[in-house]
């Protein structure tokens, strides 16, 4: 039995049971369902989700569709006479009507104010033996969303349409099964040197780019394409006038639901500017180091001469008695010195930039070391610079190297705690490291300088404190030294008495 | 003979400095003279130099790494490897501390980097002689 048969018994009253049995079926159908009878169009039945269109009201069998429609929260005058004239034109013709995506900004939902919400339905007509219309029945189910996420596909793509012209990019499509290019936007034309409406093929894509850039360009493509990966290459393409521009090439295999590649997609940009701009950037920082290097070491020369003459200078003026004189001389000697500590100090600095501080290793023992600095410094100092080391640990360092740490580590503390009398310097063994330690009692090192410390041209500059002049390298340099050693260098708080500089080294096995 | 070998031990002591720079050559030698040396200066090394080294003139000799035309560790070894000057001290000084470890050993006795003072330079003298 045919379903528009059924109905017209469900209608007539003849089969009372099955006509429950339908209206229980229809009533938690996920559809909507409406029946309505005579040319005015009364209701007969509605299925609950219908009557949740416009807030659940059970409206009496015999309403007729003008009332029903009126319930419909936003549905004005205008909307309720379209709704009716077509009400009237599928029950005056007969014919069945079909609606995809039919609109309807009715409100519905409870409170809410007038909705656009779209419906597929379909509004059959029903018929007595005589073939006479009779009434109509109503099915539909909402594809809202599904019209929403395709409208927001369109947006998107139209946004990306967008952004992608505006940007100067490049776009590719290729096929995978054929391996050819199916799409490119013009602007990716324009960066390999072709013009809008060229035919561009995947030939031509390979042949524009550099010879010596073309097999790392396939090579990284055929990865992408064939583990399912990403892409990301930077070549030179050679452009028909002779001109050579940077491009930036990013792609991404896109698998199907098998997880096999089909198509890979992509961008271009041209990077021509910034790549030119880059190398500018590193053949002037090139230029700098060079000039820091020759400019440093070229100073060393006239500095020994000039240092060892105003000290002898001094020496002499003193034997001779000259006293005011010789303190004169005295303030020269403590210009030079601290020039020469500063040349040293931007030859090193240079020499990291280049990558060319190379260490001397030798095995030696590390209390003879930290020993030998120390007595270099106490004679200059007024601080009583005390060894707490533990005997014989042997490290494979550059002597030089270390002891240029220890020294800076040794004449900071000096410098950074005027008030106090002593320094300690401790090495002590742990696992298989050495852990060297420069401890203070001075200004100390705030929590979040401890950090920064190690970074280049850092300065100690607190207020209300003595600063003192200097050029922030040496930290950095020592830094570079001990981490070139494979050991670490840090700062710790000395109990808030001062500070406490400590670095490790790999000990010897 | 015996006042000639008193003449040597009791005497100042003979240093020659090899350094290309005149400045800090004269600086050098300026130093050395303050402290109670009897210094000689050249800028380069010829025949009749090295012969006055291997007939025993010097007690020491300072050497500069970078000459101009030479390099101070070839003139080390070349000592170091004659049977006269075998041991003689030799401080070599430079304005690259890196070339300390290839100084040393090239035959340098003791390592010096530029610019230095007037006591680390008499201190490491002193060790020697």
């Amino acid at each position: 039995m045919g379903k528009s048969n059924k109905l017209q018994y469900l209608n007539k009253g003849v089969v009372s049971n099955e006509v429950e049995v339908l209206k229980k079926m229809f009533e938690y159908a996920p559809v909507y369902v409406c029946l309505l009878e005579g040319p005015d169009h009364r209701l007969k039945y509605m299925n609950k989700i219908f009557r949740q269109l416009y807030g659940g009201v059970d409206l009496p069998e015999g309403t007729p569709a003008e009332k029903i429609l009126s319930e419909f929260k936003g549905a004005g005058e205008k909307e309720i006479n379209e709704r009716m004239q077509l009400l009237d034109s599928i029950y005056n013709s007969g014919e069945a009507f079909i609606a995809n995506e039919f609109q309807s900004f009715f409100g519905y939902r409870g409170e809410n104010e007038s909705e656009e919400a779209f419906f597929n339905l379909i509004c059959q007509p029903m018929k007595d033996e005589k073939e006479e219309t009779y009434g109509l029945f109503i099915t539909g189910y909402e594809v809202t969303e599904h019209v929403r996420a395709r409208q927001e596909k369109a947006y998107s793509k139209e946004r990306l349409t967008l952004a992608i012209e505006g940007a100067d990019i490049g776009f590719w499509e290729t096929d995978l099964k054929r391996g050819e290019l199916d799409y490119t936007n013009e602007q990716c034309k324009v960066h390999f040197g072709y013009s809008p409406g060229d035919e561009f093929t995947r030939d031509d894509f390979y042949n524009a780019i550099h010879p010596e850039d073309r097999p790392a360009v396939k090579e990284k493509a055929q990865d992408a394409m064939e583990n399912a990966g990403n892409f990301k290459v930077e070549y030179r393409v050679q452009h028909s006038d002779g001109s050579l521009r940077w491009i930036l090439a990013r792609g991404q295999t896109l698998t199907d639901s098998d997880g096999q590649p089909y198509r890979f997609i992509g961008i271009t940009l041209d990077i021509t500017e910034s790549k030119e701009a880059e190398k500018k950037l590193k053949e002037a920082v090139r230029i700098r180091d060079d000039f820091l290097a020759i400019a440093s070491h070229e100073l060393q020369t006239p500095i020994t001469s000039v240092r060892t003459l105003s000290e002898l200078l001094e020496l002499k003026l003193k034997k001779d008695g000259e006293q005011e004189y010789a303190g004169q001389a005295a303030k020269i000697n403590k210009g030079i010195n601290q020039l020469s500590k500063f040349i040293a100090n931007l030859l090193d600095f240079s020499r990291i930039q280049e990558g060319k501080l190379q260490l001397e290793k030798s095995d030696l023992i590390l209390n003879d070391l930290i020993k030998d600095t120390v007595e270099s410094i106490q004679p200059i100092s007024d601080h009583d610079v005390i060894i707490e080391a533990v005997d014989n640990i042997s490290v494979h360092v550059d002597e030089f190297r270390i002891g240029q740490v220890i020294t800076n580590l040794v004449n900071n503390a000096i410098k950074y705690s005027p008030e106090s009398e002593k320094i300690i310097v401790r090495a002590k063994e742990k696992e298989d490291q050495v852990i060297v330690s420069v401890v203070d009692f001075g200004i100390g090192v705030s929590e979040h300088e401890r950090e920064t410390i190690f970074q280049r041209f850092y300065k100690g500059n607190q207020p209300h404190k003595k600063t003192y002049p200097g050029f922030g390298i040496g930290l950095f340099i020592s830094s570079q030294i001990v981490q070139q050693h494979g050991g670490d260098i840090w700062v710790e708080d000395n109990n808030g008495k001062g500070s406490e500089f400590k670095f490790s080294l790999p000990k010897n096995d | 003979m015996i006042k000639l070998l008193l003449f040597t031990t009791e005497g100042p002591r003979k240093i020659l400095v090899v350094e290309d720079n005149r400045d800090v050559l004269d600086a050098v030698l300026s130093l050395l003279e303050f402290c109670e040396y009897d210094a000689k200066g050249v800028t380069g090394m010829d025949e009749e130099i090295i012969n006055e080294v291997t007939s025993g003139n010097y007690d020491m000799l300072i050497l500069d790494i970078m000459l101009s035309g030479s390099d101070g560790r070839n003139i080390a070894k070349e000592f170091r490897s004659r049977k006269e000057t075998s041991d003689i001290p030799i401080l070599m000084i430079s304005a690259s501390p890196d070339l300390k470890a290839s100084a040393l050993e090239a035959g340098a006795t003791d390592f010096l980097s530029k610019p230095f003072g007037v006591h680390e330079m008499k201190q490491k003298i002193e060790q020697y002689l």
